[in-house]
């Protein structure tokens, strides 16, 4: 049986009352999960947008998408626009794999980064709310809006220390051969793991192509909170401000980088460490390499035929440039002569 | 002689944008296909220079190895040695492969070659207690050379996927 019927009978199970599900289709995009829109009405609700993410074959954790939920949860209480979660399942048996269910917010989404081609008041709207949401997820009490199911890692060098690693352990599962620039990447940050002052809730994957906006460009939802953790803010400054996402010379595609800093330090009242940003530019880059390495992995092995992923892997090329780069690896740098 | 790997690229593509495409109904499906001729694009520019980009890259390794082999004999302890043991060996067969070798042949080759590579950055890592200040600087230029150029060749391979944001 398809997606929809099933999907059907697990709503009228859960409301208590027979459910109508229209309009279901698969939506692109976001290789760790499937995403599909659909309609719903029952009796006393007329139509209702909602959307459902559920775990690809080639699966993640089953405590990821739990783990999502519940941040989404959570992320109400924020003040930042977010969808409302309503249905979450762990089990097999309504879909054959762990799905949640949340409402549909309207608005468009952009690319990785906001498209040069949009108006600039367009674009000042959006940069606006863009450092704004940003600065109330870090200035957030995260234990008392109930965050704290969230591992905390404490101040001083732990947050620091615990990303490199996880992402090294990540590298190190899913790399298929040797890859000399990433080895040295992790050698790099090895060498400068930073100090970390305050430790605050991070989004984890904070950039264009992971909101909603309105046609004047208003932020009308922030999405895709799976890599939420607690960890040092300038994990997410450094992730949005990675070459990768920027275009024109704007993070994200939106505002200069020293602009982006100086809103988020008067909004935040925390001050922008650029050691510590460089330092979270090349994690972040480092980050993105080994999520590109993972879906190459599940395509190589047969576990997906989704063509974006090879896509994603090819686009590694520059990845590896920006990388470098960052490093001050220069272009004029020794060897062999050619 | 016709048809060409090209031309059997193009006639998959052209089925694909002009048959398929059209009698499918779900969009998330003829997207994917979209992006599948998009895939098709690519190796279509890419077959008939693939084999220069896995010459450079075969040559630059090469040239890295012989260019680390007098750091690594300066280096006293197991590690070093044992590492240079393994890149005389894989230079001596890398040496001895054949003139027609596949391109898959040449490709495993230089997998093995990048392992080792690998094997030299870990080496040259501050933790290493093993390697003086000074020779992991020698290292590390010469493998940083060789990461450039390998991180150019690789970054050239996008512009043939024609694709960006």
């Amino acid at each position: 049986m398809s997606v929809a019927p099933r999907l059907e009978a697990y709503l009228s199970g859960q409301i208590g009352t027979p459910v109508r599900v229209s309009g279901f289709a698969r939506k692109s995009g976001g290789a760790s999960r499937e995403t599909y829109l659909f309609e719903a009405s029952w009796e006393g609700v007329a139509e209702q947008a909602f959307v459902l993410r559920r775990d690809p074959v080639a699966s993640l954790l089953e405590s990821e998408r739990s783990h999502e939920y519940r941040v989404l949860e959570a992320a109400v209480g924020l003040g930042v626009p977010v969808p409302r979660v309503r249905w979450l399942e762990l089990g097999p048996e309504a879909l054959d794999r762990p799905f949640f269910v949340m409402e549909r917010v309207e608005g468009m989404v952009t690319p990785p980064t906001f498209p040069p081609a949009y108006p600039d008041e367009m674009r000042a709207r959006a940069a606006d709310d863009f450092v704004s949401i940003l600065a109330r997820i870090h200035r957030a009490d995260w234990q008392a809006l109930g965050f704290d199911f969230l591992p905390s890692p404490g101040a001083g060098i732990q947050p620091a220390r615990g990303a490199v690693d996880l992402w090294r352990g990540i590298f190190e599962k899913d790399r298929i051969e040797a890859h000399p620039i990433l080895t040295r990447a992790f050698a790099w940050l090895d060498a400068r793991i930073p100090e970390t002052d305050r430790v605050t809730l991070v989004h984890g994957d904070f950039r264009s192509g992971n909101y909603l906006h309105d046609a004047e460009g208003r932020i009308t939802a922030m999405l895709d909170w799976e890599m939420a953790h607690l960890g040092d803010p300038h994990e997410d400054l450094g992730w949005a401000a990675m070459p990768y996402w920027s275009s024109a010379g704007r993070v994200c595609g939106l505002l200069p980088l020293d602009d982006f800093l100086a809103r988020w330090e008067q909004r935040t009242g925390f001050s922008a460490d650029r050691g510590r940003l460089r330092f979270y530019q090349v994690l972040g880059t480092v980050k993105m390499m080994t999520i590109a390495l993972t879906g190459v992995r599940n395509l190589c092995e047969g576990r997906t035929s989704e063509p974006t992923l090879a896509i994603v892997g090819i686009l590694n090329g520059r990845l590896g440039r920006e990388l470098l780069e960052l490093m001050d690896v220069a272009p004029g740098a020794g060897g062999p002569a050619r | 002689m016709r048809p060409d790997l090209g031309d059997v690229l193009s006639t998959v593509q052209r089925l694909l944008q002009a048959e398929i495409s059209p009698a499918l109904e779900d969009p998330f499906v003829r997207e994917q296909v979209m992006y599948a001729t998009l895939l098709l694009e690519y190796a279509k520019k890419a077959w008939p220079i693939e084999h220069r980009a896995i010459a450079d890259e075969h040559r630059d390794l090469d040239m890295t190895l012989r260019a680390l082999l007098p750091h690594l004999a300066s280096l006293p302890g197991d590690v070093p040695a044992g590492l240079l043991r393994d890149v005389r060996a894989h230079l001596a067969a890398s040496s001895a492969d054949r003139p027609d070798a596949a391109l898959d042949t040449i490709m495993e080759r230089d997998r093995g070659g990048r392992q080792l590579v690998d094997r030299a950055v870990a080496l040259g890592t501050p933790s290493s207690e093993r390697v003086a200040a000074d020779a992991r600087e020698r290292l590390h230029t010469t493998i940083d050379g060789y990461l450039v150029r390998s991180a150019s060749r690789q970054e050239a391979a996008i512009a043939l996927l024609g694709f960006a944001w």
